[in-house]
């Protein structure tokens, strides 16, 4: 089956990292979400606010405006139904009421003054008279009354020039006009009154009252033509705009546009009797972050907030990860062959869970190993028995033949020789079925095997056993010397004429034991040598034991180890040495000289 | 923790501390504070009179880019020596532009190369540039003056002669205006002659040496502000000068010269917006002082008025600036 994710990131990167850069990317996406959502809900509470507070400003502005004409309207009304209505003009001179009620109001008003329908020029107040030439008839402000009788006109921002004052000043001023009834005598004519009001009574409502960052109110006509504007000289000359056009559409509210690169929520009022519209622009965004320095702040509080979360996602994958990397270690302890390491059981339970799996599986695979090796010793061990069984009938023939024909010959010394050799030497093959003998009797027992063998080849050979004392109570594996001298005497021996020799040799050195069968053979070729560790039917000779070199070689490693065996030197026609080298172990160390494992 | 993951989270923190550090402290960016340009405007004259408008102007300017502006006259009228010396002292003092109304442009470009103020100068009136002047905001003079003359070709009879009065021809932008007027007129077939203030009375003389030997009429055209100005004055001040003079002209505009105008004393000006002048002259001087790339040259549309122009309002916002 194909990994998952094969080739992917994640599956070169360790859990942790994983873990880490999951939990930090969904735990910073959540925070810039939320970080986002506020902010937007802020913005958006923050821009209501202050479209509110805009709204509450231009009424309280719609509010001193509605003073300020009423006061104007009053004075006009006073002027009017108190002054001129009552008074007979051929009669009577309304210099004083006018002069007294103009200085009851001079700092808002410039000139009250009253003409008869023809433009002549009444009376006036604080002016005397008419600039030459001056046409008060062809003026707008005069148009207006005498067109619409019945109202009171407010004009727009002019300078009025008909008057000569005697000034090099001039002054800004909106003219109110009204048509008003005049008596002569018994004649009644119609006439205008006009009261120019200051402009900059005017811009005193305005003066100051800001719309946020960057916001301003203006005030404009039913035309759309602007009355009052911060920076109203700018716009008549064009350095500055304002969106006029557009604002003379607006109905009374709040409208969001769009001017000069810039949103903007306009806040339209139209101020009651004259029609003009109070205007206040104010610019949205002016909360934008455009310091360089709070851009670094909102970077800092961004980075700070996903420093935070990642430490605290470090501490978190690591708590998870650590188990799991322990874990890891202690597999791959038992992936390269240490059953016998301490499995880490830890973490949470998930990872206690599979630790402990872990453990009770290599438990059970060393038991299984255990029984692998112990039911391999056991099938060799069975072999042996099998082939120790099998001693060729072939011997046993021949030796009792041999033994027939001591006896026909009356030589019965040799017989009983013969003999009792035969019956030691099964008595030492047999040994109650023990694997395992001293040294001493496997010397005993080689030596029975050469006296038959010796007898049989009619001293055609002659053969010496040298053994140390020390080494006779070692333990020894049984049958391991008379198949080497075996092959020796019917390899060996079996062509040479009464000058073989044999030689066993028996010595320790340290911990080892060593067993020498030498010869003065035919000697073998190396590949013969080889053959003779792998071939599994060794002994060409009908009369041989059937127990193989390989056999004894694989029986000394099975019980001592794979350091432990046989070594053969053999050289053609001048002989071969055969060294069995086993482990030096007390025969009496060995429970029931059975068990002498090494490992 | 591997040591790649402990360099990452050094490098995290080292970050951090850097970030701190540019955004809350000034160990690496300096707050730049709010500074206040300080601008002086060295006029070419020893009082205010003709710089109402342009005041206006200046003063809308200082207000909207939070500037100082000083405003310097004059002790001796055209007096470009004492206007040297009043550049040198404010440089000296360090104001951080200059707005000069120049004596004598030529002399004023030559003084400046020498002694090189090192901030940003704005001239006012003089279309001559130089590397040390930053701009220039001025009229076209000569079509002025040629504009003027089309004026009272058309108007008047060429058989009056004409007297053209200036404070001097070598002032600032007089000789242009001069040579657009000579060029109009002398093709029309005027008399012209011209008449230099030489002394406070100069003016009343030569209208005096017209009037009473001779008996004769003329037309009297006032090249600068001031010679205009005076003219006014000389003129509503004697009847018998009136009926001599058929008609004043001249150049420039303040709130006496049109309220004359109304009174009938100047038959006809040439004026341009000195509100804008003024607010202009502001502005280009706290950018140049500010770094900002400046415009090398501003010029302004003069307007011909007389009488029926100003009282159909077409240009009251001009010449009465909104206060």
């Amino acid at each position: 089956m194909k990994p998952e994710n094969e080739g992917g990131f994640f599956n070169r990167t360790s859990i942790r990292y994983t873990i880490f850069v999951y939990f930090t990317v969904t735990a910073l996406a959540a925070s810039i979400f939320i970080g986002l959502s506020l902010y937007s809900r802020m913005s958006k509470q923050m821009t209501d606010t202050m479209q509110e507070e805009n709204q509450i400003l231009i009424d309280q502005l719609n509010r001193s405006m509605d003073v300020w004409l009423r006061s104007i309207m009053k004075l006009s009304d006073s002027m009017y139904y108190g002054v001129i209505k009552n008074a007979d003009l051929a009669d009577e001179s309304i210099n004083q009421e006018m002069t007294l009620l103009y200085d009851n109001n001079k700092d808002n008003v410039e000139n009250i003054a009253l003409f008869s329908k023809e433009g002549e020029l009444l009376e006036a107040v604080p002016a005397t008279r008419l600039k030459t030439g001056a046409d008060p008839v062809g003026e707008s402000w005069f148009q207006a009354a005498l067109n619409k009788t019945e109202n009171l006109h407010f004009s727009t921002p002019h300078v009025q020039r008909i008057f000569d004052t005697g000034e090099s000043q001039y002054r800004w001023v909106i003219s109110a006009t009204r048509a008003v009834e005049i008596t002569e005598g018994s004649s009644t004519e119609q006439g205008i009154l006009l009261i120019d009001i200051r402009y900059d009574s005017l811009e005193q409502l305005f003066d100051g009252i800001t719309l946020g960052n960057g916001g301003y109110v203006y005030l404009m006509g039913t035309e759309g033509e602007l009355i009052y504007h911060p920076e109203a000289q700018l716009i008549y000359s064009g350095l500055e705009e304002e969106n006029l056009e557009t604002a003379a559409e607006y109905r009374d509210g709040t409208h969001m546009e769009e001017y000069k690169n810039a949103k903007r929520a306009v806040t339209v009022k139209t101020v009651g009797y004259t029609g003009w519209k109070i205007v206040g622009a104010a610019v949205l965004g002016g909360m934008s972050l455009n310091a360089l320095k709070t851009r670094l702040l909102v970077v800092f509080i961004v980075a700070l907030v996903a420093f935070l979360l990642a430490m605290i996602n470090a501490y978190i994958s690591t708590r998870i990860t650590t188990p799991i990397e322990e874990l890891e270690k202690s597999v791959n302890e038992i992936e390269a062959g240490n059953l016998e390491t301490d499995v880490y059981v830890g973490g949470s339970y998930e990872i206690r869970h599979l630790g402990t799996s872990i453990k009770n599986m290599t438990t059970q695979i060393r038991r299984l190993m255990d029984d692998i090796v112990a039911e391999h010793e056991s099938k060799r061990k069975n072999e042996f028995d099998v082939l120790q069984s099998q001693i060729n009938p072939h011997f046993l023939y021949n030796t009792l033949d041999i033994i027939v024909w001591m006896i026909e010959n009356e030589k019965q010394a040799d017989a009983v020789k013969v003999v009792t050799a035969l019956a030691r030497f099964f008595r030492i093959s047999l040994s109650r079925g023990k694997s395992i003998i001293t040294v001493r009797d496997e010397l005993e027992h080689v030596r029975n095997y050469l006296t038959i063998q010796h007898m049989r080849f009619k001293n055609r050979f002659t053969y010496e056993i040298q053994a140390d004392e020390e080494v006779m109570d070692l333990a020894s594996l049984k049958l391991i010397l008379q198949p080497l001298v075996e092959n020796a005497i019917y390899h060996g021996m079996e062509f040479m004429d009464g000058d073989g020799e044999i030689l066993i040799r028996v010595y320790r050195e340290g911990d080892d034991l060593y067993m020498k069968v030498s010869d003065n053979g035919l000697g073998m070729t190396q590949e013969q040598v080889d053959r003779m560790f792998t071939d599994k039917a060794h002994v060409s000779s009908k009369s041989g034991s059937g127990i193989g070199v390989r056999n004894v070689n694989d029986r000394i490693r099975l019980y001592f180890g794979a350091e432990y065996g046989l070594t053969i030197e053999s050289e053609l026609d001048e002989g071969t040495t055969v060294t069995i080298h086993m482990k030096a172990i007390p025969y009496a160390e060995t429970a029931e000289g059975e068990k002498i494992h090494v490992k | 923790m591997s040591n790649k993951e402990k360099i990452s989270w050094y490098v995290a923190v080292a970050f951090l501390v850097l970030l701190y550090l540019l955004s809350s402290t000034d160990l690496i960016i300096k707050e730049k504070e709010k500074e206040i340009c300080r601008v002086s405007v060295i006029i070419d004259n020893v009082n205010d009179n003709y710089y109402g408008n342009f005041r206006e102007g200046m003063e809308t300017a200082e207000k909207k880019y939070q500037a100082d502006v000083n405003f310097i006259t004059l002790y001796a009228e055209n007096d470009e020596e004492q206007q040297e010396n009043l550049i040198v002292r404010e440089v000296k003092d360090g104001t951080n532009a200059v707005i000069l109304a120049p004596v004598r442009e030529d002399l004023a470009i030559m003084r400046l190369d020498e002694i090189s103020p090192g901030c940003p100068v704005i001239f006012l009136g003089s279309s001559l540039v130089s590397n040390s002047v930053t701009c220039a905001i001025s009229v076209d003079r000569y079509e002025m003056g040629k504009t003027l003359g089309e004026q009272i070709a058309g108007n008047e009879d060429p058989a009056i002669p004409v007297c053209l009065f200036t404070e001097g021809l070598s002032y600032t932008g007089n000789r242009d205006v001069y040579d657009g007027l000579r060029s109009v007129l002398d093709r029309a077939g005027f008399q012209v002659r011209l008449i230099e203030k030489k002394s406070e009375d100069s003016y009343r003389q030569a209208i005096e040496a017209t009037v009473y030997p001779e008996n004769g009429d003329f037309m009297a055209v006032g090249m600068d502000v001031g010679a205009l100005s005076d003219l006014a004055d000389i003129l509503e001040g004697s009847s018998v000068y009136r009926e001599h003079v058929t008609a004043l002209y001249g150049i420039g505009s303040t709130t006496a010269l049109l309220n004359q105008m109304d009174r009938g004393i100047v038959k006809g000006l040439m004026a341009w917006n000195r509100f804008d002048e003024g607010y202009l002259s502001v502005e280009q001087a706290v950018q140049a002082a500010g770094g900002e790339r400046q415009e090398k040259q501003i010029t302004l549309t003069p307007e011909y008025i007389d009488e029926d122009i100003l009282k159909s309002g077409i240009f009251e916002k001009m010449l009465y600036p909104i206060q």
